[in-house]
């Protein structure tokens, strides 16, 4: 499993945090909700920003994109510090850019954080997959 | 049926919004709408500010007391006219980081249920033809 490089900034802190959700509705003609669970919990939705300057953007695009950061678990101490004790994460989708003046712009990254305590074992399958492919 | 728990906050700091769902076959019904349910659920937004150890007790609530689909009692249901009411949620909470460092803006989005009053008082969820 990877490591968030050290050059890269840590998000701002606009965060928004969505845990992952097992419940599957279903609403009756009567209007009311039953509601099931299925399935194991599914990762957490984090929504985090960074601002990062147009010199160090090719570095970002190389980390998330070239070094398969958008398909491979990686660990970031900011996760930490956000209270994701012992965690991987990957990128779902691909940032959204927008820029800030000349200089900088921010990048709209939304994660995927499996906390420890649900992490299922295989679950780090894409890193291994690659190393084995290469 | 579970009870919200004691160490987080006990009333809304921040701000709620209620509206009731549906009580009708199709609420955009023109010509002739059909009642399904006397007293259909709210459908509430709830904004609390907690710490980051409050948000650990919440979120052991949520996975594990409720497995993220039970009922359970609200003590603030009661200040905002719900007696004998408890919640559910209604889709999946989340948390911002809020301006104060340390804290994060929990919004919950819950499932108003009516319960049974249990003491023999008048119910004022019926209207005065069915009480």
């Amino acid at each position: 499993m990877s490591v968030w490089p050290a050059i890269l900034p840590a998000p701002l802190r606009a965060v928004n945090i969505t845990p992952g959700s097992k419940v599957e509705s279903q609403e009756q003609d009567s209007g009311r909700r039953i509601v099931r669970n299925w399935g194991h919990v599914p990762p957490d939705r984090v929504t985090v920003q960074f601002r990062i300057h147009k010199e160090l953007e090719p570095e970002f695009n190389y980390f998330w994109h070239r070094t398969g950061m958008d398909v491979t678990w990686f660990s970031a101490a900011w996760l930490t510090a956000m209270g994701y004790a012992d965690h991987k994460a990957r990128i779902l989708g691909y940032p959204r850019r927008k820029g800030v003046d000349v200089n900088w712009s921010d990048f709209a990254v939304t994660l995927l954080v499996y906390a420890s305590a649900y992490c299922v074992d295989g679950d780090s399958w894409p890193a291994e997959y690659i190393a084995e492919e290469s | 049926m579970d009870s919200w728990p004691e160490t987080l906050p006990q009333s809304v700091h921040i701000d709620y919004e209620l509206q009731p769902r549906s009580g009708l076959l199709s609420s955009t019904e023109e010509r002739s709408p059909t009642r399904n349910r006397t007293y259909p659920e709210w459908a509430a937004t709830f904004s609390l500010i907690v710490s980051t150890a409050q948000l650990a007790v919440f979120r052991t609530f949520y996975d594990t007391t409720i497995n993220q689909s039970g009922e359970f009692e609200c003590p603030w249901l009661e200040d905002l006219g719900f007696d004998f009411h408890f919640a559910r949620f209604l889709s999946s909470p989340s948390w911002r980081v809020s301006q104060a460092p340390g804290n994060w803006v929990l919004t919950l989005p819950l499932e108003i249920l009516a319960g049974v009053e249990m003491d023999g008082s008048d119910a004022d969820i019926f209207p005065p033809e069915e009480s």
